[in-house]
C-alpha cells in the first residue's frame, strides 16, 4: 500500500501571539489529515491545548495518559466542545523551548465519527514535563472541513503547526 | 514529495557512531530512522542512542524525559544532562536475543529555526522474543538548549552499532501557504 504524505499548510504564529491557530478551506481529496505541532502558550503552567472543527457544539471527547517526572503519571477524560490533544509548557518551561504534537485524524471526510490521536512532549529543562499520548473523539458525521486549536493564554509567537494531507492508496 | 533521503551509515561490521554534516537549513524538520543494535550489553536494558549537534560542548543539553513499558509494567524516567541527546532503550543491545534488531524513529522539530531550542522527539523500542527484562517500548524527549541551526549530527550508541545496524536520516519539507 502506497502512502503519500502531501503538505497542505504550516501556519506561524507572529509578534503578540494568537488567541487560536486556524486552518480553513481544508481539502477534500485526501484519506486522512495529520498535523505536526511546535508550539507554547503565553500561559504561566501546564496547560491542553484543544482542537476543534466545523461544529464546535459539545460533541467532543479525549482520554489522555500522559507522565509528567519521574514516575508519576496521570489519566484522565475530558468532554466539551473540542477535544484535548495534549498537555504541553507555556512560559513556566525553558525559554524558547517549544512542546511538540502529533496528531493523526483518519478518514476525515467519512460519514463515521472521527478519531483523533495524539502523542506529545512538553519539553522542559526540569523534572517535571509532560509526555503522553491522547484519543479523542468528533461526534460528527461530517467531513472535516477546518480545524481550530486554542489554549489557555493564547499561543506563543513562533508557534507552528503544519497540516499533512495523507492519501492511501492500494497500489 | 515531503520526505527528502539526506544519507545513511550502514556496515556488514560494527561501527562506532554516524556523522551527518553539512546539513541544508533548507527544510522544516529532520527525521532519523534507525535500525540498530549496539555491541555492548546493558544487562537488562536496551541500548541507547545518543545525539551530538555541530560538533558543540555538552552544556547545552536538556533534562532527559521517558516513558517506557517492559511489557509488565510502566516507567517515567527524568534525569539531568549526559552531555548529549540520551535516548535511552531505544534499540537492542548485545544481550538481545542474536538477530533482533530495535528500531527508533527520531523527531528533530524546526531544526533551522534560530527563534527556537531543538527538541527531540523519539519513539522507539524491541522485542526480544517475548524474553523478559529486554523488550521493551520507549518514548523519549529533550531538548538542545541551543537556538541555532542544526547543521551536523552526531549519531552514537552503547560502544558500537553491530553489523548490519542502519541509521537514515531524512529532511521534512512543509509549505509556507497562510491565511488559510
Amino acid at each position: 500500500m502506497a502512502l503519500v504524505m502531501t503538505p497542505i499548510y504550516t501556519q506561524t504564529v507572529g509578534a503578540g501571539g494568537a488567541s487560536t491557530i486556524n486552518f480553513n478551506n481544508i481539502p477534500q481529496h485526501f484519506t486522512d489529515l495529520y498535523f505536526v505541532c511546535n508550539y507554547k502558550s503565553q500561559y504561566n503552567g501546564w496547560a491542553n491545548s484543544y482542537i476543534s472543527f466545523n461544529d464546535t457544539s459539545s460533541i467532543y471527547s479525549a482520554t489522555i495518559s500522559n507522565s509528567q517526572a519521574t514516575n508519576s503519571f496521570e489519566n484522565y477524560r475530558q468532554s466539551g466542545n473540542s477535544a484535548a490533544v495534549n498537555g504541553i509548557g507555556g512560559s513556566n518551561v525553558t525559554a524558547n523551548t517549544f512542546s511538540t504534537t502529533f496528531i493523526y485524524i483518519p478518514n476525515y471526510t467519512s460519514s463515521t465519527f472521527k478519531q483523533i490521536i495524539s502523542d506529545f512532549t512538553a519539553e522542559n529543562n526540569a523534572d517535571g514535563t509532560r509526555l503522553g499520548m491522547a484519543a479523542g473523539l468528533y461526534r460528527s458525521t461530517g467531513a472535516i472541513t477546518s480545524a481550530s486549536f486554542g489554549v489557555a493564554m493564547g499561543w506563543a509567537q513562533y508557534s507552528t503547526i503544519s497540516l499533512y494531507g495523507i492519501i492511501r492508496s492500494g497500489a | 514529495m515531503t520526505m527528502t533521503f539526506l544519507g545513511s551509515t550502514t556496515s556488514g561490521s560494527s561501527f562506532s557512531s554516524a556523522n551527518f554534516t553539512s546539513i541544508p537549513a533548507t527544510f522544516t524538520h529532520l527525521q532519523l530512522r534507525i535500525f540498530g543494535r549496539a555491541t555492548f550489553n546493558n544487562s537488562g536494558f536496551n541500548g541507547s542512542i545518543y545525539l551530538t549537534f555541530n560538533g558543540g560542548g555538552t552544556s547545552d543539553y536538556g533534562f532527559r524525559h521517558a516513558l517506557n513499558g517492559n511489557g509488565s509494567s510502566v516507567a517515567s524516567i527524568s534525569g539531568s544532562s549526559t552531555g548529549v541527546i540520551h535516548l535511552t532503550d531505544t534499540i537492542s543491545d548485545a544481550g538481545s536475543v542474536a538477530n533482533v534488531y530495535g528500531c527508533v524513529i527520531i523527531d528533530i522539530l524546526d531544526y533551522a529555526n534560530t527563534n527556537k531550542n531543538k527538541t527531540v522527539r523519539a519513539i522507539g523500542g524491541a522485542d526480544n522474543n517475548g524474553t523478559a527484562n529486554f523488550g521493551k517500548v520507549t518514548f523519549n524527549s529533550q531538548a538542545w538548549l541551543n537556538t541555532a541551526a542544526i547543521n551536523a549530527i552526531l549519531v552514537g550508541t552503547d560502544s558500537q552499532f553491530a553489523a548490519n545496524s542502519h541509521v537514515a536520516l531524512y529532511g521534512i519539507s512543509t509549505s509556507e501557504v497562510t491565511g488559510a
